[in-house]
């Protein structure tokens, strides 16, 4: 974006300064079209001049021959005196011509040759006005020569003057020829003044366009990305709110499990009781032994709810996670599965030291006992159970394992992932009692302190599972 | 035995005041009593308002020789109009009935419902066991720990 501002910026700068440069030769050109055709135009003048200038000597000349003739024939001074006067200014006359034709060589031939002749006429002139004063007699071979002179005069006059209109005409042509270029060079001049400011119009007005709507894309982009922000918030606000809600359903839920459902059950399980302590004289044997399954279904009933709310407390609570130290945790273990350790003769090995672990202390214990309860469970009928408990810390790594073994019966690979799951089971009550939700708890609560859990059969028969926690650094303890 | 352990019952035995809805319950702690052969009597409430009621005399108790004051209160925690713990609470604002000891026996084993009952001021927490004979052991328990090895605090309300 910035980028492209600054590139269009110069662009338009780029421009102008040709749109100058341009508009700047053009100007110059037209003024020494100016120049030039000032300068044809005193051409065409100084040709009139000429031409007037040479006309004159003409004129001065036919006028001193017509007093010479008048003064021959009246024999007035006055005439003579006309005379006089007009000769006296043809030298003169034939002076500025020479002078006017200075700069061509030719021309300047063709005046001398003119002077040349014109004097010699002007003499002979004289001769003739001499002889009659003196009174003496003009002879016809005389005048036939003043004639020839005459004509000789004339025809090298015509030269010069078609010489001169040889040259205006050139002239004039080289003037229309600069008057046209100058026309054409302002109309150049004009039009391409015009067409820049037009570009430059068209470029400024693109630029402008292109902002304008580069700035109204950004303000678009800015309101959807509001609008996209705003509406963000509101989800995540009905989440929050349905989560919070649902939880709380939850946690009613809970409560009414909790409190509710137990009541009948135990009221089932009393009558049940008194039924047998009561009225067990007319009780029949299929009587007692009816209410005794009642207590037993009743007894498992409670189990059940008693693991579903232990599972359900895992989303539900807050976890306080801090150091646990497994060889403690072990210990808890052991004592709450004393007697079931006892009953099975099972022997239960922990290989110390375990490491610590960044857990919660009683979730860890829970953890630990369905997973060693299991083990003491799951063997088939008539084995000792053999639980091997160890642990592996990582120098490179920031979590540490935990391992369970067991010598049971195993668990089919198919059903690996299945364990996990509430009320997952893969045997009959009469088999292999329990709720099924040992293992979801075990998973439920690994997880939710950041571990992981994952399970494999041994080669040797039996299972192993793998706990992944967080460890505590060696430093923090 | 110690002198403060009991209190005085004019027929000579301890009350213990059972507020608990739910009738079955009722019966079957009655049940529990005599099977366990409690030296206490039983008196029996219904809902958190009776037992406010009783405690302070008020209404149908007002006769404290049928209706004398407890020695010990079992108390539910889910009950109708005033809940156990509202109960609880408005006993220990009260100068004599906050002395007497309160056990909470309940159904529910939540963590929060035990520490609310533990903050309100209850001597103990029992939740009932679902097994009818692990009901009559615990209430032998209580007998021999409240009135036989536990001192509680001498009343003035005694003495009247």
């Amino acid at each position: 974006m910035q980028r492209y501002l600054q590139r269009s910026s110069i662009i338009l700068w780029v421009s102008t300064v040709v749109s100058i440069c341009v508009l700047s030769i053009a100007s110059v050109f037209v003024i020494k079209s100016l120049e030039r055709d000032a300068d044809s135009w005193q051409w065409v003048i100084h040709t009139r001049e000429v031409l007037e200038r040479l006309q004159i000597v003409l004129a001065s000349l036919n006028e001193a021959e017509a007093a010479q003739r008048g003064f021959l024939l009246s024999r007035e001074d006055e005439q003579l005196v006309a005379y006089k006067h007009a000769t006296g200014m043809i030298p003169a006359e034939i002076d500025t011509l020479r002078e006017l034709t200075a700069d061509n060589p030719l021309q300047q031939n063709s005046v001398k040759t003119l002077e040349t002749l014109v004097v010699e006429r002007l003499s002979r002139l004289d001769q003739v006005v001499e002889l009659m004063v003196n009174g003496g007699a003009v002879d016809a071979g005389l005048l036939e020569s003043g004639r020839r002179q005459k004509r000789a005069i004339l025809e090298r006059a015509e030269a010069i003057r078609a010489e001169e209109q040889r040259l205006l005409h050139e002239r004039q042509t080289r003037a229309e020829h600069a008057r046209r270029d100058l026309g054409i060079a302002i109309g150049a001049v004009f039009a391409l003044s015009i067409s820049l400011l037009f570009l430059l119009r068209i470029l400024a007005e693109r630029d402008a366009a292109r902002l304008r709507a580069e700035s109204i894309q950004l303000r678009n982009a800015q309101q959807h990305l509001l609008e996209a922000n705003q509406l963000l918030e509101l989800r995540v606000q009905q989440r929050t709110e349905q989560i919070s809600e649902a939880n709380a359903e939850l946690k009613a839920f809970a409560h009414t499990v909790a409190h509710d459902l137990r009541a009948p059950l135990r009221n089932v399980e009393g009558f049940a009781t008194a039924l047998l302590e009561d009225e067990v004289e007319r009780l029949s044997e299929d009587g007692k032994l009816f209410a005794n399954r009642i207590s037993v279904a009743v007894a498992r009933m409670d189990m059940l709810i008693t693991d579903l709310l232990a599972y359900s407390r895992l989303s539900r609570s807050e976890l306080q996670l801090q150091q646990v130290d497994l060889t403690h945790v072990m210990q808890a273990v052991k004592r709450d599965l004393e007697a079931q350790i006892r009953d099975t003769h099972a022997e239960v090995s922990i290989e110390e030291p375990l490491p610590s672990v960044l857990a919660n202390q009683g979730l860890m214990v829970q953890i630990m006992t369905n997973l060693v309860s299991n083990a003491l469970k799951f063997v088939s009928s008539g084995k000792a159970p053999k639980v091997c408990i160890h642990g592996k810390s990582f120098s490179d790594r920031e979590t540490c394992k935990i391992f369970v073994e067991d010598n049971g019966i195993g668990i089919d690979p198919v059903y690996r992932e299945r364990i996990f799951g509430v009320f997952e089971r893969l045997h009959g009550q009469e088999e292999y009692s329990g709720t099924g939700i040992g293992l979801a708890i075990v998973k439920k609560g690994v997880e939710r302190m950041g571990g992981a859990v994952k399970m494999e059969g041994l080669p040797a028969g039996g299972t192993r599972f793998e706990i992944e926690l967080p460890a505590v650094r060696a430093a923090l303890r | 035995m110690n002198d403060h352990a009991i209190s005085p019952h004019p027929a000579g035995a301890p009350v213990i005041l059972l507020v608990e809805d739910n009738p079955d319950d009722v019966l079957l702690t009655r049940r529990a009593v005599k099977k366990a052969g409690l030296q206490a009597s039983l008196a029996v409430v219904g809902d958190g308002d009776a037992a406010v009621s009783y405690l302070q005399g008020d209404g149908p108790y007002a006769d404290r020789q049928a209706f004398p004051v407890p020695a010990l209160v079992l108390l539910d925690l889910k009950l109708p109009r005033r809940s156990g713990l509202e109960v609880l609470q408005w006993m220990r604002s009260r100068p004599v009935l906050a002395l007497i000891p309160v056990v909470v026996l309940t159904s529910s084993a939540e963590d929060a419902d035990i520490r609310q009952a533990y903050e309100s001021g209850t001597n103990s927490y029992l939740q009932k066991p679902v097994a009818f004979n692990e009901l009559v052991r615990m209430l032998g328990a209580l007998d021999l720990y409240w009135f036989d090895i536990n001192m509680t605090a001498p009343r003035a309300a005694a003495r009247n």
